[in-house]
């Protein structure tokens, strides 16, 4: 190659590195639900059929859009390409920047949400983006179409527009989800919002789509989904989008002021302590000390241990056993020694009725991790010994009766502080003032009154009446100011009556 | 080979009109207040005016030595080059040159560092800290700037408190002053066209004061790599004409904070019950 031709090659490479940005290169396919995998393995046909019905109604890859008719967006999802084109003549939109007097290209939806939303939320909205690994809590997987901090009834109806606004403009306390409000403009934000609820309703109707695809036969895969069917779908999911708007709660009275004779309403609510009306059980997930310890969910040290050091359950309960039995032999002296006695048959016995715990010692600890699922469960059955003798090995803590039942009540308790999406959850701290959902009374009228959907908190419009919500409201709000309201070591008020909690 | 002197030359008459040029275009210049027009690119505040003076004694301290040095630079490559018939001479080095360029830095030196200790002292020491109510109390996160405003009573943790995110408001040509904290890691808090610049500390409660002679808009910035989310850790910075224009604003925050969307609710209410 001569200089000169060299010179041409890096000259063009730099100019085309110029127009790199907007420009997308390579294919941006939506990407599969995992239950494609999981639920339909054994069903290609209908596979084929559902992809086709996404295709044609959303479009395969972000340079080749679509947006179903009716679909409720701004102006019917115009703008959410990255390169916006109007009708035939291929026109681009574009703008005229102020300053400059230049043309500019309009960064639709795509681009916005490529820049500042895709690293965490993914390219298909699953929260599976590059970064998403590394975040607690994990960023919104928008495919199940339920929004945690909405002001809408009933339970996982579509968030309104306002809603979602919020959450850009100013983040998620708490989470990793920062607020946008000084990084776009106002227009962009409402971009953001039209792709994100796009991405919404695509995965919402692929996920329906998937449930029809479940109870069909793979022989008949088209005439169990048929085009009819899937406008029905999609309809539905757009219209659970535009219902939105109606369905806000609004509280039919004004805020109570926020006396302290309203926060000790308010308390006595909190704590189940109300002489009349509804007992509430917000100390069985908050604690009585307000702290977000409550015995409903699983312990902190072991949630910390999973969610946030990455260590199994059976690891974490594992060492919040030997924690315990440290201190208690520190308290004993160690006077008290162990007085374990292997019973092996009964331990054969404990791994027979609990597979979880067996799998768990396959997937963390390689238990026999060379045999295939199906020889081992065999195995298993055909000699427990050698199977026992092994998961004594890896644990040998199982020796203990103490742990085993530890291990089965802590694994339950694992399963019940799990939100919709599967990941740990934890109770708010009250204490510390730092609110998800938003800080403004209002906001937490909202949390009350209806809940947070997909999480355990449950809605409480119809059980409380609009005053007593906003003396809730009024005492969460005194709280971080003053937490003597619930001191630390306060003693646990007799456990409340059970309440038939909306949930 | 004594043309390569030229090349060296050329670079040093290019460096020499990038500075020239800078001043005249706000891309290159240091970040100026909303107001400044193209050749009076100053800072916005009084001790950003004063260090805006420092760096440009500064500039003119190494412009001069820079110019110096590449005019002997360019001389000596020029003069010396090498040549037919040319003997290098060996000798073993000048006390007298060593001690000029030895004492000579050292003194300027000195000088900046004295020069600037009453900005310096004016930025950051506990004696130059307003005696005034302080008007945010400015939290780092990651990633953003949770900032709490004390509402009318003028105090921190009651009732009133008003909250913003990433939104920093306050009033012209007053002495501003904010407690600057930070929840999880190491922020900076950094104003750029104020040249204010302070780390938020886990753990500490740090007074940061500033004021700005222009109204309009300014930035705020995290100036300290803080995770993967550093670069969008950015707030707006409102700069009000007035304390009236200031007052009107905490009024909207307080009303939109206080908001219970029940206008038409009442109505029905009173419907009801026959009001």
């Amino acid at each position: 190659m001569t200089s000169r031709n060299r010179l041409v090659l890096i000259v063009g490479m730099l100019a085309l590195a110029g127009c790199d940005e907007g420009r997308l290169t390579g294919p941006m396919l939506y990407r599969d639900n995992e239950r494609f995998a999981k639920d339909l393995a054994t069903k290609p046909k209908l596979q084929g059929v559902i992809r086709k019905a996404l295709v044609e109604n959303f479009g395969d890859d972000v340079r080749h859009m679509k947006v179903p008719a009716e679909s409720g967006l701004r102006n019917d999802g115009l703008y959410l390409a990255n390169f916006v084109r109007v009708g035939e003549n291929r026109e681009t939109v574009v703008e005229t920047d102020p300053a400059t007097g230049k043309r500019v290209d309009v960064e639709g939806g795509y681009a916005l949400y490529r820049k500042n939303c895709l690293h965490c939320h993914g390219v298909t909205g699953a929260g599976d983006g590059p970064t998403s690994t590394f975040l607690y809590p994990r960023p919104r997987d928008y495919r199940p179409g339920i929004y945690k901090f909405t002001s809408t009834n009933p339970v996982n109806a579509k968030p309104t527009r306002d809603d979602l606004r919020k959450t850009l403009l100013y983040g998620l306390h708490g989470t990793s989800m920062p607020g946008f409000e000084a990084l776009m403009s106002p227009s962009q934000i409402e971009q953001v919002i039209d792709y994100m609820t796009f991405l919404s309703m695509r995965g919402e109707t692929e996920r329906y789509l998937i449930d029809e695809a479940m109870n069909a036969d793979d022989k008949d895969a088209e005439t169990a989904i048929e085009p009819e069917m899937v406008k029905e779908i999609v309809a539905k999911v757009t219209s659970s989008w535009k219902d939105a708007e109606t369905q806000v709660v609004n509280p039919g009275t004004r805020r109570v002021a926020a006396s302290p004779e309203s926060v000790r309403r308010g308390r006595d609510l909190y704590l189940g302590l109300n002489k009349e009306g509804p007992k509430l059980e917000c100390v069985g997930c908050h604690g009585a000390s307000g702290r977000g310890n409550g015995g409903a969910f699983i312990d902190s040290d072991i949630f910390k241990d999973v969610a946030l050091r990455s260590y199994s359950l059976d690891q974490a309960v594992e060492r919040f056993y030997r924690v315990e039995k440290d201190r208690k032999a520190a308290d004993s002296h160690g006077a008290e020694k162990s007085k374990v006695t292997t019973d092996l048959t009964a331990l054969a016995k404990f791994l027979e009725e609990n597979p979880t715990v067996v799998a768990g010692l396959r997937k963390d600890r390689g238990l026999m991790s060379e045999v295939p699922e199906n020889d081992f469960a065999e195995r298993f059955k055909a000699n427990p010994t050698i199977i026992v003798a092994e998961a004594r090995k890896l644990l040998p803590e199982l020796d203990d009766p103490n742990f085993r039942a530890l291990l089965v009540a802590k694994v339950d308790l694992w399963t019940k502080s799990l939100d919709a999406w599967d990941n740990p959850l934890r109770p708010a701290n009250l204490i510390e003032g730092t609110y998800k959902g938003g800080r403004r009374p209002l906001d937490l009228y909202w949390r009350i009154a209806k809940g947070i959907n997909g999480a355990k908190m449950p809605a409480h419009a119809g059980i409380l009446t609009d005053d007593q919500m906003w003396d809730v409201v009024n005492f969460v709000l005194a709280l971080p100011e003053d937490p003597d309201l619930l001191p630390e070591s306060a003693p646990v008020p007799a456990k409340p009556r059970s309440v038939a909690t909306s949930h | 080979m004594r043309y390569w002197s030229l090349v060296f030359g050329v670079v040093g008459v290019a460096c020499v009109a990038c500075f020239a040029y800078a001043p005249f275009d706000p891309e290159w210049w240091l970040p100026a207040g909303p107001d400044a027009t193209l050749g009076h690119l100053h800072s916005a505040s009084t001790v950003g005016k004063e260090i805006d003076a420092l760096f440009v004694i500064i500039l003119w301290i190494t412009g001069v030595v820079f110019i110096g040095t590449q005019v002997a630079l360019v001389w000596a490559c020029w003069k010396f080059a090498d040549g037919p018939g040319k003997v290098a001479v060996y000798f073993h080095g000048s006390q007298r040159l060593e001690l000029i360029w030895t004492i000579l830095p050292a003194i300027a030196l000195v000088f900046i560092t004295y020069y600037q200790f009453g900005t310096w002292a004016s930025v950051k020491f506990k004696s130059a800290r307003p005696d005034v109510t302080p008007v945010a109390e400015v939290t780092g996160r990651q990633f953003q700037w949770m900032i709490r405003y004390p509402g009318r009573d003028g105090k921190f943790k009651t009732a009133d408190d008003l909250y913003t995110i990433n939104d920093l408001h306050f009033v012209k040509d007053q002495k501003t002053l904010i407690h600057l904290q930070a929840k999880d890691v190491i922020h900076s808090f950094f104003l750029p066209a104020l040249r204010i610049k302070q780390d938020a500390v886990p753990g500490l409660k740090i007074a940061v004061w500033f004021d700005a002679d222009q109204a309009g808009h300014y930035e705020l910035v995290c100036a300290e790599l803080c995770g993967w989310g550093h670069g969008r850790m950015r707030g707006n910075v409102t700069v009000h004409a007035t304390q009236g224009e200031f007052d009107e604003w905490l009024k909207q925050l307080e009303k939109e904070q206080g908001r219970d969307q029940i206008v038409g609710a009442e109505a029905a209410v009173a419907q009801v019950e026959g009001r």
